[in-house]
């Protein structure tokens, strides 16, 4: 009895013994990595062991996606064989792998899996921005991934040969991947127009991607105007057309730019008419004015560019025109009013009537032309007194006429 | 008679079953009207849903410092991390339910396929894996000019992994990775393109001990000089478990600390609910009413023990990183404080072996210590064991080891040699204590006296080994939660007086006996 206490007390003890050991040593004697191999190509992968004795092993992988655990296959020698499965074994990067059996690790190791070794990697390309300013300033960046055919990204220091097209010009420069991907970037040229580029890395090209150089920012410019006549008769229009605007590398600004014609009248009230370029001009119009005016007409794409000042005139297209009374001074008809030939006005020239007694402010009525004439009703029960001044202004033109009522 | 009755019957059954129908019929056009109304909202097309609560919190610190192509912004760099962590939390719920719910969300066409394969596999041969990454520290390496594309080296992943095969537990793997990652925003979302597991440059953490109580040895040291716990359990009278609550009054506490002082004592220890502190958000206010409560107790000369994670109990490896943004924000804030003697890891840990899994706890436990050494090496770390025979677990960590004791009292020096002579480090006996009550529920629990006798006796063993020691507790409460022993009214009522004072905080025969 004593006996046997003390053999398991020496077993137990040696156990225990061994137990604190492998706390230091990884290896368990009990197993062996018959192939030891640090490094892989993407592709199929068995790790084979010698362990004769291990009930039930498995193999704990952790990499790139996860972790899993697979089951082994006994060989005829009593060796022990893992395959890895596919979706691990075809993915690069670190794996840690320890052989367990139930909750006990026998032995850990790590190896690597690297990119498959191809002539024809798959490219995947990335470009952009995709419109840039043409100029010395902004690019456009290419970026490449090359990945083996298990959309692996190759190893770091893999050559792409980058080619860029831009009008006649055929440019060519090498890159090497670091961090999973080559890039460069691609810089704009001085004129406008269509960039295209392409890389290749070993055998495969990519297709060819592009980039819309558009004109940089407009440079000042000069205005200039157009149009009918000089009279202000509130019915022509006014055309103002800017010079062909361009940028500072003598690109035609791009279509669509607004432009704002800003107009300073005498009084110093301020219009404003607005157009878009085409092909570098802006046409935009704006009305007559109804009266002599002089105009100052400024344009400015904002925050941009700015053009000269030009002055623009307006003559008065009347002469002068009738008041005359009639039927016992209670209607007042204006006209006919004349344009600059003599002809009749177009209708709808506005005429305003104010209205004084004894110098005093009463009212003013306001009407517009028709057929060249306006009546104004004055009925004397609404104006009760004998004396009246009454003053008509149309078309920049003022006339007064008195009314005496016997 | 019997004709009429049989009528009255079946017309009763008629208008209950016309009833049910009708309600049946009104509840199946709702039904389908709900359902119609449900998916079509149109905030999720734009991913703009506010997720109520952070699930998954892991430790990230960014590096923007040597990155190539375009300067990273914070807004973009938040949307990575966002998206990127999410990526990690769909992966790891994905793992632990075999179920492919939000991958594609966060993975690129040809990376998503990948994980579909393997968990394909894992649902074949019935393996799950309970998984969580606890830090992440990613450095931008590239960041594309058109803002679509961004490649980073994240240095060190720290990972734990659980594998289960037929819920059988197989295996416990934790190592630290590092992964280069290619990320494409694709539709709004930051998805990962290629993910390649590399050789992490492992970084040494300078170890800085600048705690103001030392161990060496079997003793701690204060000073320079030998420092011996003499403690107590503390709660207010009135708010016992829920002492940073509605009710918290300063003028009470640092009355009772004066108190305390006086009788000669020179610790306390108190407790932190996890939920009470708001969890992984924890609350400002909580914050600054424990700062009172240190304060306080710097003032009186008391050094404080605080328990972390009390009332918390769920362990699983999803939840830990939550666990830990709370324990940062914890001992992170009170680094520099001075009154604080140790931060207690949980109270009574071995209690939830069974329920929780003991590797489960143990593994939590450890890596929290490491999480509350990082943010906060000027303390001390313990463990208060409920029974001097689980104290042995982690005592290589601690800096202290913490046991428990309500045995009998005959059987202290016994287990107290056992304990002795397997650990290496300092023992406190952190709890222990006589229930003074018998009634209604207990005719022949033990009085006052017997409680006074229990002490004295506690006492002399104490002086005669110069055993640190925490008694249970300063005062006689009247409500005791449910959480703490139970609904059962007996276990209540005995929980309800191991005071040395009593409700009316009348002095009980035993505070002759509260230190030596």
């Amino acid at each position: 009895m004593n006996r046997k206490f003390i053999y398991i007390l020496i077993v137990g003890l040696a156990i225990g013994f061994s137990s604190f050991s492998n706390f230091y040593i990884e290896e368990l004697p009990e197993a062996k990595l018959l192939e030891k191999k640090t490094e892989y190509e993407a592709g199929s992968i068995v790790l084979k062991f010698k362990a004769s004795a291990l009930e039930n092993p498995q193999l704990f992988l952790h990499y790139s996606y996860g972790s899993t655990l697979i089951k082994a296959e006994r060989l005829n020698n009593n060796d022990i064989k893992f395959t890895i499965p596919e979706n691990i074994s075809t993915k690069t990067g670190q794996v840690d792998w320890k052989l367990i059996t139930t909750k006990k690790t026998i032995l850990k190791g790590t190896f690597k899996i690297t990119p498959k070794n191809t002539a024809y990697p798959y490219l995947e390309s990335y470009f952009g921005p995709t419109s840039i300013q043409a100029g010395d300033r902004d690019y456009s960046m290419l970026v490449v991934v090359p990945t083996d055919h298990y959309d692996n990204p190759l190893p770091d220091n893999t050559p792409i040969h980058i080619k860029k097209q831009f009008l006649q010009s055929i440019s060519e420069r090498e890159v090497f991947t670091e961090n999973l991907m080559g890039w460069k970037n691609i810089y704009t040229e001085k004129k406008a127009g269509l960039m295209a580029v392409m890389s290749t890395c070993f055998k495969s090209s990519s297709k060819e991607l592009v980039s819309q150089i558009f004109p940089s920012t407009a440079t000042d410019f000069t205005i200039n105007f157009n149009r009918n006549h000089a009279y202000a008769d509130g019915n022509q229009l006014t055309e103002f057309v800017t010079s062909e605007i361009k940028d500072e590398f003598d690109n035609t600004i791009a279509d669509g730019t607004t432009v704002e014609f800003v107009i300073k009248d005498q009084n110093n009230y301020y219009l404003k008419t607005a157009a878009a370029t085409i092909n570098g001009v802006a046409k935009a119009k704006m009305l007559h004015p109804d009266h002599p005016e002089t105009w100052k007409v400024k344009a400015y794409i904002i925050g941009m560019a700015e053009s000269d000042v030009i002055t623009v005139n307006y003559q008065s297209i009347l002469a002068d025109f009738e008041l005359k009374f009639i039927e016992n001074k209670e209607i007042l008809k204006v006209g006919l009013l004349k344009s600059y030939m003599g002809q009749v006005i177009p209708d709808g020239a506005r005429v305003n009537l104010s209205i004084y007694h004894e110098g005093n402010y009463i009212e003013s009525k306001k009407s517009t032309s028709n057929h060249g004439e306006v009546i104004f009703n004055l009925p004397s029960n609404f104006y009760p007194e004998k004396e009246y001044l009454l003053e008509v202004s149309t078309l920049g033109l003022t006339k007064s006429i008195e009314i005496k009522k016997q | 008679m019997s004709k009429r009755l049989n009528r009255n019957l079946y017309r009763a059954l008629l208008i209950i079953t016309f009833v049910a129908v009708n309600a049946f019929v009104i509840w199946g056009i709702s039904f389908i009207l709900g359902y119609l109304n449900t998916g079509a909202d149109r905030s999720t097309m734009l991913h703009a849903e506010v997720f109520k609560e952070e699930v998954y919190q892991p430790k990230v610190t960014w590096d923007i410092s040597n990155q190539e192509g375009r300067p990273m912004d914070k807004q973009t760099l938040q949307e990575v991390e966002n998206n990127y962590l999410k990526a990690w939390y769909v992966r790891n719920v994905a793992y632990q339910t075999n179920n492919i719910h939000g991958i594609a969300d966060f993975y690129t066409d040809s990376a998503r396929v990948n994980l579909y394969r393997n968990i394909q596999q894992h649902k074949d041969n019935f393996i799950n894996i309970e998984t969580t990454t606890t830090s992440h520290q990613p450095k931008v390496e590239f960041f594309s000019a058109d803002g679509q594309l961004v490649v980073l080296t994240d240095e060190q992943v720290i990972e734990y992994q659980k594998v289960f095969q037929n819920h059988n537990l197989m295996t416990v793997h934790q190592d630290t990775s590092a992964y280069q990652v290619m990320l494409l925003l694709e539709d709004g979302f930051w998805r990962i393109r290629h993910l390649v597991r590399t050789n992490p440059k492992l970084k040494q953490l300078k170890k800085v001990d600048t705690s103001e109580i030392i161990v060496k040895g079997k003793q701690l040291f204060k000073e320079g000089k030998p420092f011996l716990v003499k403690g107590i359990n503390y709660y207010p009278q009135k708010t016992p478990w829920d002492m940073f609550g509605e009710n918290f009054d300063e003028k009470i506490i640092s009355k009772d600390f004066k108190f305390i002082n006086n009788e000669g004592l020179n610790s306390i220890r108190i407790f932190i609910q996890y939920e009470d502190f708001g969890k992984a958000e924890v609350l400002p206010e909580k914050l600054n009413k424990l700062k009172k409560v240190l304060d306080l107790a710097e003032e009186n000369e008391l050094k404080v023990v605080v328990t972390l994670f009390d009332f918390y109990g769920d362990y699983s490896v999803l939840d830990w990183t939550l666990t830990h943004r709370h324990a940062e924000k914890i001992v992170s804030a009170f680094k520099n404080h001075s009154a604080i003697l140790a931060w207690d890891i949980k109270n009574e840990p071995d209690l939830d072996f069974e329920s929780r899994n003991k590797q489960t706890v143990i593994a939590w436990l450890s890596h929290i210590i490491d999480e509350v050494k990082f943010y906060d090496p000027n303390h001390l770390v313990t463990i208060g064991w409920s029974n001097p025979e689980s104290a042995t677990h982690l005592s290589d960590k601690v800096d202290f080891v913490s046991f428990h004791f309500y045995k009998d009292l005959s059987e202290l020096p016994k287990d107290y040699q056992l304990l002795n002579k397997k650990v290496s480090k300092p023992l406190v006996l952190q709890e222990y204590g006589m229930s003074s009550y018998h009634g209604l529920w207990n005719f022949w629990g033990t009085d006052e006296q017997d409680q006074a006798n229990y002490h004295q006796k506690m006492q002399a063993f104490l002086k005669k080994e110069e055993l640190a020691f925490m008694s249970w507790t300063l005062y006689d409460f009247t409500q005791v939660p449910s959480d703490v022993v139970g609904k059962l009214p007996w276990r209540k009522s005995r929980q309800k007086h191991f005071g040395f004072l009593d409700i009316e905080s009348n002095p009980k025969p035993a505070l002759k006996f509260i230190s030596n």
